[in-house]
This record gives C-alpha cells, structure tokens and sequence, in this order.
C-alpha cells in the first residue's frame, strides 16, 4: 500500500442511460482545515468550499459521457490531534459506486497538501 | 460485571489496533473530558470546560506518589462516530462548527473507560481492590469558535483557495498535455475497459496486472506532474499560522455525562461488585478573553457504602449524594497555559448519619513539548475534613493523547 496518494487522474464508468450520478466530497481527518474547487464544465461549478460537501446530483449518466470532473483540493494540518489528512471522492448511479481515497501524512505540524484530481467519465460500450 | 470486563477488552483490543497502525502520531495532549475517570476520582477536574476532542485519547495517571512507582490509574476516551462513521460526518474545522444538535452529538458524544488501582493513602478507595469504570458524554451546546480562531481560519483558507487556483492551472495543463507517453497510457486504459458494461467486468478488468501497471504508471506521473513555486511559498505562509493553531470556542456550553463503575474486590475480576452510577451535567458560558464560568449538578448512587459509626457497630448503606459546583477557568485563546479553580458542595440525600462534604480545587497545567503536558493540582477533597482533618491533596498528572491516523484502504480506482 502506499504511504501516500495526492494526484490521481482515473476513469467512472457510465452509460447512455437518463439515470443521475451523484458525487459526495470527503475531507479530513478530525480537525483539519480544507478548501476546494469542483468543476465539471457546463455541468458543475464549486469554489473555495470547506470540509466536505454530501451527497449530490450532479447530472444524469448520458449527459456526463465524454465530461472530466476535476477537482483541487488543500488540506492544512490545524488539527494538534493527528497528522493525518484525507480526502475522498465518491461517485454513484454511474454502472457502479466508486470510492477514490487520496491521503497523505504531513511531517510537521501546520503543514499543507495539496491534491489534484482527474476523473474522466467514461462509457466503455 | 462479566459484562463492564468484556467492554474492557474489546476496547483494549480496539486501542490496541488502533496503536498498532503503522504511521499512529503521539503527538497531542489535552486534559481527559473523561466521565469515566470523574466516576473514579481520578481526573484533574470534576467540571469539564467545553474543547474539541480527541479521536482517542490515553490517560496515565500516577496515583500520589508523583512518578516514583509504575502509574495506576488509566482512563481511555474515545469518539466512535470519527473511528466508526466512515465519513458521514464532517470533523474538519468546517465541521466542527456546525451549531446543529444532530452534528454536535456525533461530534461530541465520547465512550470512556478508566481503571484504578488506588494505593493506601487514598481513603475514599479500598486499595486492597481494582476498581473499573464506563460512562458515556455528549454536549448539547458548544459555544462557538472565538474571533482569534475564526479569524485564523479565514486567513488559512484563503490562501488555500490560492492554492487550488495554482492547482487547477497545473490540471489544465496535465489534460493538454502533449506528453506521448501519457496520450499512449490514456488510450491503453480506456481500451482496456471497452466493451465492459457490467460492475463485474470492471472490477475484473480493473483488478488485472495489465490495468494496475497502466495505472500505476498514470499515478506517478501526475504525482510528479510540475508544481508551481508559488505554492511552497503559500505552503510556507500557512504554516506561520497553522502550526501554533489551537481551536478556542466561547459562548454558552453545556454537556451531558453519565457512568457506571465496579469494585473487584482483592483485584479479582470474578469478585466484582457494583461501586457506584451517576448522572451529571456541566453548563457554563465563556468570554472573549478566555474566562469561562461553569457550573455542575451531579447524582451519584453509592450502594453498599460502610459507615464507621462511633461508639456503633459498623453499618452498610446506600447511600445517594447530589452535588452542585461551580469552576472558573481561564485560558488565553492560542495559549498554553490555562488554570481553574472549583468548589463543590455534595448533599446526601439519605443516610441521616453523614453530614454534607466539600471540595476545593486549584488547577493549573502547561503544554511541555508538542506530547507533553503538565497539570498541577492543589485543594481539598470531599474526604479531607471527615478522615483527616483538613487533608491537602496535592497531585502532578502527565497526560498523553494518542492521536489517531485513519489510513483507508483503497476499494477500488
């Protein structure tokens, strides 16, 4: 396993039907401090959100093919509790749910990570 | 009792997981807002002051002789919403602001355990016994974080906001790329999965060597994929604030605690016996400049306590007692140093032959080291007038916290 994922450029698998995907953006741990952006072009527009967003609607699967959901995200340890900082992307209603875990340990305290994520829908038929 | 022993267990082999984990960080140290150990006696306050918790927190406590034997009392919290929950609550600073009832309960609401091992100065306990303890808190209200904390956090966020914009510039420049090699690795993967439509062709395509080198391959040139030098500066102006950053709430708190604690007499886990319950509640308000004003109200059940009656045979006794205090706390927003004072009056509510107690106590601690924090302790305790006339206790507490790194195994990518 390794000790620490920031980038991550990966493929969701959906299909030509009106079914909604929905996304869900997880970051942490306990106590620590996040922005981010989420951008789908014409389709999703998030800026400079903190700590993590719930489940979403995002699109339906047809309109999604084709689209890349991108996402930027930095996590600075605040928290005098653990050194850990996570996040996580997950993506449901496409052909299946799927968790994207991205973590990284800082060294020192106050330290910041910064995560970048492609995630390309893709339609495999 | 057989029971309170299995939860014993399963939380020792909990923690013990816990520690186990490969990259676990020492590295905070916060007083216990232990019920637990405020059921044994054996925490530096009896009224909490509202702070952000730890996600697993150890407390180890030599008895009176100050260092001078191996520490024997142990209390052990834990937040099983943030070890449990996977994700579905935001703990981050974001989070841990929300002023709702639902997020604050999963946020604040904390499994304790201690364990005592009194020695013969400590009249309250049989020191021939172990005693054990389990108890549960949550808080209703939590006040809010103080300008200073807001303020911080502000300034942290918008430089991480300047962050993203660098890191969404280097993404577009990832997705131009003209690499080949990357183009190449684009379209192998994509026509790996072709024809795919099911979950469980997927997952058997995605668990292949072929799709796992592609990938891999992907991951660490993006990982690698050129950052701007804006960003270690940015990195660096984030860390002048956020490495001393501690959270400080004020406004109106108020908590809920309760536990149960057993007696297992000449430390024989089969011998064991109820000692005593209870159910409490801290409330208070905290200002601006650090000074919080906090009160209690506390039943505790005691069954089977022995009087030693003069001139009287011994006698056993249920005895219920109810308790009211007040403490006032300072500490500084961002500060290391904070100290307290508190007084409580315990009533007892039957038993004619025992004449009501008080306690005062004067607290002060230090954060040491980045893991190390000192308490001091200096008062009278509810027994100091009945068996020893005035009895001073005097106590310095080393209290270490465990902090928890979760590492989420990867499901799938």
């Amino acid at each position: 396993m390794k000790d620490k994922r920031t980038a991550l450029d990966t493929l969701y698998f959906v299909n030509e039907s009106n079914k909604k995907v929905s996304l869900e953006i997880i970051t942490g741990g306990l106590g620590q401090t996040s922005t981010f952006d989420a951008k789908i072009e014409g389709i999703l527009d998030i800026k400079k959100a903190n700590g993590s967003i719930p489940q979403t609607i995002i699109s339906d699967n047809k309109t999604l093919i084709g689209k890349i959901l991108i996402i930027s995200c930095t996590i600075t340890d605040t928290s005098r509790d653990t050194n850990y900082t996570e996040l996580r992307i997950r993506l449901n209603g496409g052909i299946m749910f799927i968790e994207y875990p991205l973590f990284a340990n800082v060294e020192n305290e106050g330290d910041t990570v910064d995560y970048r994520c492609v995630i390309r829908f893709f339609n495999p038929k | 009792m057989k029971k309170l022993l299995i939860l014993f267990i399963f939380v020792g082999l909990l923690s013990g997981n816990l520690y186990a984990q490969e990259d676990i960080e020492v590295d905070i140290l916060r007083a216990p807002s232990s019920p637990a150990s405020n059921l044994l006696g054996i925490s530096t306050t009896d009224i909490d002051k509202p702070t952000d918790i730890s996600s697993f927190m150890v407390s180890v406590q030599s008895a009176s002789s100050s260092f001078t034997s191996f520490p024997s009392n142990y209390s052990m919290d834990f937040l099983p919403y943030y070890l449990l929950a996977n994700g579905k609550t935001d703990f981050t600073t974001k989070g841990l602001q929300n002023a709702d009832f639902k997020n604050i309960f999963k946020q604040t609401f904390i499994i304790s355990l201690a364990i005592s091992n009194p020695d013969s100065t400590n009249t309250s306990f049989n020191y021939k016994n172990t005693y054990g303890s389990l108890g549960f808190k949550f808080s209703i209200f939590r006040g809010q974080y103080d300008s200073i904390t807001k303020a911080k956090l502000d300034s942290i966020i918008n430089m991480q906001d300047k962050v993203n914009q660098l890191s969404n510039t280097e993404i577009d420049q990832w997705l131009n790329s003209n690499d080949e090699e990357y183009k190449t690795l684009i379209k192998k993967r994509e026509d790996l999965f072709k024809g795919a439509i099911t979950p469980e062709q997927i997952t058997k395509i995605k668990e292949s060597e072929k799709y796992k080198k592609i990938q891999d391959q992907l991951d660490n040139k993006f990982e690698n994929f050129s950052k701007s030098d804006e960003k270690a500066k940015l990195f660096d102006e984030i860390k002048k604030i956020a490495a001393e950053f501690q959270t400080n709430r004020i406004g109106f708190s108020w908590d809920v605690n309760c536990g149960v604690s057993g007696e297992f007499r000449n430390r024989n886990f089969d011998n064991g016996k109820l000692f005593n319950a209870g159910i409490w509640t801290n409330f208070g308000y905290t200002n601006e400049k650090g000074i919080a004003f906090l009160g209690l109200l506390r039943y505790l059940y005691n069954p089977d306590k022995i009087l030693a009656l003069d001139n009287n045979i011994n006698e056993l006794e249920n005895i219920s007692t109810f308790d009211a205090g007040a403490r006032i706390a300072y500490s500084k927003s961002q500060s290391k140093f904070s100290c307290s004072i508190e007084g409580i009056y315990r009533s007892v509510l039957n038993g004619n032959q025992i004449d009501p107690s008080w306690k005062m106590i004067f607290n002060a601690d230090y954060s040491l080291f980045k893991n190390k924090k000192l308490t001091f302790s200096f008062g009278r305790d509810f027994d100091g007038t009945i068996s020893k006339d005035g009895n001073l206790i005097a106590a310095l507490t080393l209290i270490a916290g465990f902090g928890n790194n979760k590492i989420s195994q990867p499901k799938t990518k």
